[in-house]
């Protein structure tokens, strides 16, 4: 049994040393959101898009707009990151916030993993906790996140020996990820929610114009008449509607898509020129 | 709390080092109680009192019953506990189901739908201590077991918390002397237990979680865009994920009752391995199985009244188990079907000439043994489609794809058979390992290395394959 333990030790600490050497080749993410963050601090634009790779897809390529898109986002982050660089959002006349499903509730299944590991701070348990919606565990998940580096990458270790096992690994866990997602969505139609940290973030970006936008993706997917309500409210925040963006112009979604969720070029360009026309039109 | 979380374990690392400063079985029962309301009052206090009137009812109506000389008397009182506990079950359980269908009944005949549809929310574990309190009354009553005498220590009994939600069902016989009596604990307990947690939490975490995906994917679909390829893999899916989710639970609460010095029954035996219905239901829930054998098919007349009857008696207990399961049809469904599965292989058994040449053949050589272990594992799962599935359509539709010639191999049924073996695999192997080894603590007695390799690996695969959104066990809806 000592042996056994002493054995699982080792392991733990050869991952652990092993992903603080190799951290960068590791994770794609962890370079995207330091460069991203670094660009943000020093970016004379007066338009930022806060989002995930749903915005990044759609905005890509353009320089009249700061891009903060990291992979996988969603709301906390998106939360922290304009907490850790309120300095640098005080710049900008416009922010645009980018998001699908539920992402902006409270309510949305939420990992701290990249929050713990890339955007926060150990100081900042005491801002999770004050989260009534988070539960114990993300906040462990938060903590641990924060300390090992075995822990934050985990799951990208795992996506690349499935990539690497699996039958056309992307292709099919998108199609289920998107179909677990639309249930998830089917569940919590049914479900009061709340949007506090929204209006926290709305709250530290009161000096600029925002824009939430509504993305498309290829299924149409409800949105909480809730959340619009609260908008209308604010004088400075717009919320646009684009799930339907191509459907609603007699476009064929199949052309403007590189999966279920993500916009191809093609698609890019047609979207982020409506959108920045609304957008500046304002 | 559910085992597979971080505050489950920091309240049961608080449960263990509490309970083992206390030096008194008094203190230790005390402790335990107060823990194991705590736990069952973290989902939703109110049902608290249910659990409590479950207790003090079957507590004194049993020392009625062994203190009333006259069978009328006793009758009486076994009548009035399982009246009661069967009245809160079908309450909770399975009040909105028979008021749902009553009113369609009656839209049926032309009459106007008059049952009151109720939400009542479904007490989380309900079925399993009802199922637990009632043997302890019936065992009673049939003078198998005494009363217990302390009240504190039968509310303990009734509610132990590493069992209470999802079982294995304990019966008093086995359960009460270990909480009455004083418990000691030996050198091996902690690596035994620590061995069944990591068991389960592999079970449960790598295994159920991860075909959950695999399993919802499948069974939301639409039928007409699925092929009948993609049906298998999503059952065969759903087969290892309940496998693994319940099995994954009755292990955790095993070695979480290990550590407090309770030793719990073995609630499966590698069901998968099974050659006949008779031989899984021996393998699989024993807890269950066996508490419907003793308190239901038997009383029933088991296979004491000729073939008619005993064909009877297996359907029945299988049909009620099914609703067991559940307030839906399909859990009937279910239930039917292994009833007649358990009559169809009865019925070849009886044939000499069949059980003969069968025996032959498994015994001639290990692939044919295999061979008849994977053809019998069709059978149960067929029994998990109906068992799954949304809907009768549902049922009907995936049954007719799999009759169709639409066995078109898609990216969906490579990817989920990939992932089936990469997962359950090593599962598997390990399972034939102890299966052969017929001993189920057999890695414990291992070489070191081995052990390291065992506990490295089940490490590993926790920290890599955690899914992102922790999935709730699927036995506690019933």
């Amino acid at each position: 049994m000592k042996l056994a333990a002493g054995f699982c030790l080792l392991l733990l600490i050869a991952g652990e040393i092993s992903l603080r050497v190799l951290e960068n080749s590791v994770s794609a993410n962890a370079a995207q959101i330091s460069s991203q963050l670094q660009e943000l601090d020093a970016s004379t634009l007066d338009t930022v898009v806060i989002g995930n790779s749903l915005s990044k897809h759609a905005f890509e390529g353009r320089t009249d707009l700061q891009l903060v898109t990291p992979d996988s986002s969603g709301l906390y982050e998106w939360y922290f990151i304009t907490k850790h660089h309120e300095a640098a959002f005080r710049q900008f006349d416009r922010v645009i916030i980018a998001y699908a499903w539920n992402q902006l509730s409270d309510q949305h299944t939420v990992l701290l993993d990249t929050i713990g590991g890339h955007l926060g701070t150990a100081r900042d348990v005491s801002d999770i906790g004050r989260r009534k919606h988070l539960s114990f565990d993300a906040r462990v998940d938060y903590l641990l996140s924060n300390f090992s580096k075995l822990w934050l990458y985990k799951t990208r270790i795992r996506r690349k020996i499935e990539t690497l096992l699996l039958h056309d690994y992307e292709q099919v866990t998108q199609t289920l990820n998107a179909a677990a997602n639309a249930q998830n969505e089917g569940y919590q139609a049914a479900r009061k929610r709340s949007y506090t940290t929204m209006a926290d973030i709305l709250e530290r970006l009161a000096h600029a114009q925002i824009t939430v936008v509504a993305m498309p993706l290829k299924a149409d997917y409800p949105i909480d008449a809730d959340l619009v309500e609260r908008i209308d409210t604010l004088d400075n925040v717009n919320f646009l509607d684009l799930r339907n963006f191509f459907r609603d112009r007699n476009l064929s979604v199949d052309d403007f898509y590189v999966d279920h969720i993500h916009v191809n070029q093609a698609g890019a360009d047609l979207l982020s020129d409506e959108i920045l026309a609304q957008v500046k039109g304002r | 709390m559910l085992f597979n979380t971080f505050i489950f374990f920091v309240f049961l690392a608080a449960v263990v080092s509490v309970y083992h400063f206390l030096k008194s079985v008094r203190a230790q029962n005390s402790w335990l109680l107060l823990c194991s309301y705590v736990f069952y009052g973290f989902w939703d206090w109110r049902f608290l009192g249910l659990i409590l009137l479950s207790t003090i009812i079957d507590y004194f109506v049993s020392h009625g019953i062994h203190k009333a000389e006259a069978p009328e008397a006793r009758k009486r009182l076994v009548t009035l506990s399982v009246i009661t506990n069967l009245s809160l079950l079908g309450v909770f359980k399975y009040y909105g189901f028979f008021a749902t269908e009553l009113n369609d009944l009656l839209q049926l005949i032309g009459l106007a739908p008059s049952v009151p549809i109720l939400n009542i929310v479904l007490p989380v574990g309900i079925s399993f201590y009802t199922f637990q309190t009632l043997s302890y009354t019936i065992d009673i009553y049939r003078r198998q077991n005494h009363p217990c005498d302390n009240f504190f220590d039968f509310a303990l009994y009734v509610s132990f918390f590493p069992q209470l939600v999802a079982g294995p069902i304990e019966r008093s016989t086995n359960l009460l002397p270990q909480i009455v009596g004083k418990r000691t604990s030996g050198k091996g307990d902690f690596s035994e237990g620590l061995y069944y947690i990591a068991c389960g939490l592999f079970k449960k975490v790598v295994i159920a979680d991860n075909m959950a995906v695999l399993v919802d994917h499948v069974f939301s679909q639409p039928v007409s865009e699925l092929t009948a390829v993609e049906v298998i893999i999503g059952v065969y899916a759903f087969a290892f994920q309940i496998y693994g989710d319940f099995s994954g639970y009755s292990l955790i609460a095993k070695g979480v009752a290990r550590w407090l010095g309770f030793e719990l029954m073995w609630n499966f035996n590698h069901p998968y391995f099974s050659l006949t219905p008779s031989e899984f239901w021996n393998r699989w829930h024993i807890s269950l199985s066996s508490w419907l054998r003793d308190y239901l098919y038997i009383p029933l007349g088991g296979n004491r009244g000729g073939t008619f009857f005993t064909y009877r008696n297996l359907m029945a207990t299988m049909v009620i188990g099914g609703l067991w399961h559940g307030a839906g049809w399909p859990f009937v469904l279910w239930g039917f079907y292994q009833g007649l599965l358990l009559v169809v292989f009865r019925v070849g058994e009886g044939v000499s000439a069949i059980r003969t040449t069968c025996t032959r053949l498994i015994d001639a050589h290990p692939a044919f043994r295999w061979l008849a272990i994977f053809l019998f594992f069709q059978f149960v799962c067929y029994g998990w489609m109906l068992f799954r599935a949304e809907s009768f359509t549902q049922i009907q539709e995936m049954t007719a794809l799999l009759f169709s010639s639409n066995y078109q191999v898609t990216d969906l049924a490579v990817f989920g058979l990939q992932q089936i073996l990469l997962l359950t695999a090593p599962l598997l192997l390990f399972e034939a390992w102890v299966e052969r080894k017929q001993d189920r603590l057999a890695l414990l007695q291992a070489s070191a290395p081995w052990l390291a390799a065992f506990y490295g690996y089940v490490l590993v695969s926790l920290l890599l394959w955690v899914p992102q959104e922790k999935q709730v066990f699927i036995y506690f809806q019933f």
